[in-house]
């Protein structure tokens, strides 16, 4: 199925100095700066929706999925006071912002057989798009295509730090966070050291804030929120991070 | 042969970036652009409708789409496109980095003469050296058809942009000490 030769390519034949040559390098050596691609990874995971992310993309690949985000009914009832519409509210930011967290899960399995699924990404996508506000943590009537949140084996920090990297580290963290955050929260803390100084600082600290939400301890996600948007304004997690530290204040001073 | 979403990406999230311009998206649109493209693949993937083998390709091809549909777009408020050429994002000294985005912006420029099919295969050809057989499965074409567009392409931009030597570009050239 071979064509004529292919001619050699214009960059090694242009004379160097030309216009062409210099022209063709350029365009070979543009593209998208580090920040404007997590930017981009952000923007695709919010919109593929934060359980899509973790359901949809696991079962496409055919992985047994760990709970995405948000198993929030069995959160929601504890606070029935007004309180409990800003809680929910963070909810709904972080569910953003932890999808972001969740794709990084997805560079340690890679050997799995891909099967077809369909990917249900509407509600999620309006979930994650939605301003804070009043939005009830489960999309009403509609099932999550997610996720028994499985019961995690008590999580040893001192274990992973032997046998596991931080991304490990990270996904096992973001795996607990629903059916556990007290593991979750303590996980990266245990570990706060070394997740600090590797390229996954941002994930530990927005898992830190979901799990002190999950907890019911939102002032303290606010105080953290709004330090990690102190630290990474330029965060991709910054814009979400601000909304929970918003919220946060708010629900102080109501 | 399994590929997840993750892999995908990590591996052609550049490559669809700068595709994207060298197809002609502005480079205000390019984040949506490549968002799209990969909303798609991420579609294709979930109902397994990328062919084993193909995946360079088939992005490639979903680039080539989304990319006509921007340009479609500009073309309504062609006003605002009047911008400064992207910038290459490798550091280097400034008199030769200021040469290679005036080349680019050059470049570009005669790029968004050609006919579509011809631009398209010259950036996949020229610029993402890709090999032919690959060029002609994203258009969707025989090799042969391929290579004459290639062919013409070239021609333009070679009469365009030619030797250091000529004038062909019409338009004075510096050039401080090129190394490559």
């Amino acid at each position: 199925m071979n064509g004529p030769e292919s001619p050699p390519r214009l960059r090694l034949s242009a004379p160097p100095g030309s216009a062409l040559a210099a022209g063709l390098s350029a365009a070979r050596a543009r593209g998208p700066s580090d920040a404007q691609l997590r930017a981009l990874e952000a923007g695709i995971a919010v919109s593929l929706g934060a359980a899509a992310a973790g359901a949809g993309l696991s079962a496409a690949r055919g992985q047994a999925p760990a709970p995405a985000v948000a198993p929030a009914p069995a959160v929601a009832p504890v606070f029935a006071s007004a309180g409990a519409l800003k809680l929910a509210a963070v909810f709904v930011a972080l569910a953003a912002a932890a999808s972001g967290v969740t794709m990084f899960r997805y560079r340690q399995r890679r050997d799995v057989v891909q099967r077809s699924s369909p990917v249900a990404t509407a509600p999620f996508a309006r979930l994650a798009d939605a301003p804070a506000p009043a939005a009830p943590i489960a999309p009403a009537g509609q099932p999550l295509p997610v996720v028994e949140p499985r019961v995690t084996r008590a999580e040893h920090p001192g274990r992973t730090r032997h046998g596991a990297d931080e991304l490990a580290l990270i996904a096992r963290a973001q795996r607990s966070l629903a059916s556990d955050p007290a593991a979750a929260l303590a996980l990266v803390e245990d570990n706060r050291r070394l997740l600090a100084q590797s390229s996954f600082a941002q994930e530990a600290e927005v898992i830190a804030v979901a799990a002190l939400a999950r907890l019911g301890r939102t002032d303290e996600a606010a105080a953290r929120a709004a330090r990690f948007v102190a630290r990474f304004p330029d965060s991709v997690h910054a814009a979400r991070m601000r909304r929970v530290a918003a919220i946060g204040r708010d629900a102080i001073i109501n | 042969m399994s590929t997840s979403f993750r892999e995908v990406f990590d591996k052609h999230a550049r490559y669809v970036w700068r595709s994207l311009l060298g197809l002609g998206v502005h480079e205000r649109d390019v984040p949506d652009a490549s968002q799209q493209v990969f909303l798609v693949v991420h579609h294709r993937l979930a109902s397994d409708q990328v062919p084993a083998g193909a995946l360079r390709t088939f992005v490639y091809g979903v680039c080539l789409r989304v990319a006509s549909d921007f340009r479609r777009r500009a073309h309504r408020r062609h006003e605002r496109l009047v911008a400064d050429p992207p910038e290459p994002s490798q550091p280097a000294d400034q008199e030769r980095a200021a040469w290679h985005r005036q080349a680019l912006s050059q470049l570009d420029a005669v790029l968004a003469g050609l006919p579509a099919p011809q631009r398209a295969a010259f950036v996949m050809y020229e610029i993402e050296e890709l090999s032919m057989n690959e060029v002609a499965s994203a258009l969707g074409c025989p090799v042969q058809t391929a290579y004459s567009r290639l062919h013409a392409a070239r021609r333009v931009v070679m009469a365009a942009l030619g030797d250091p030597g000529d004038d062909g570009g019409g338009q004075s050239r510096r050039r401080p000490g090129e190394a490559t």
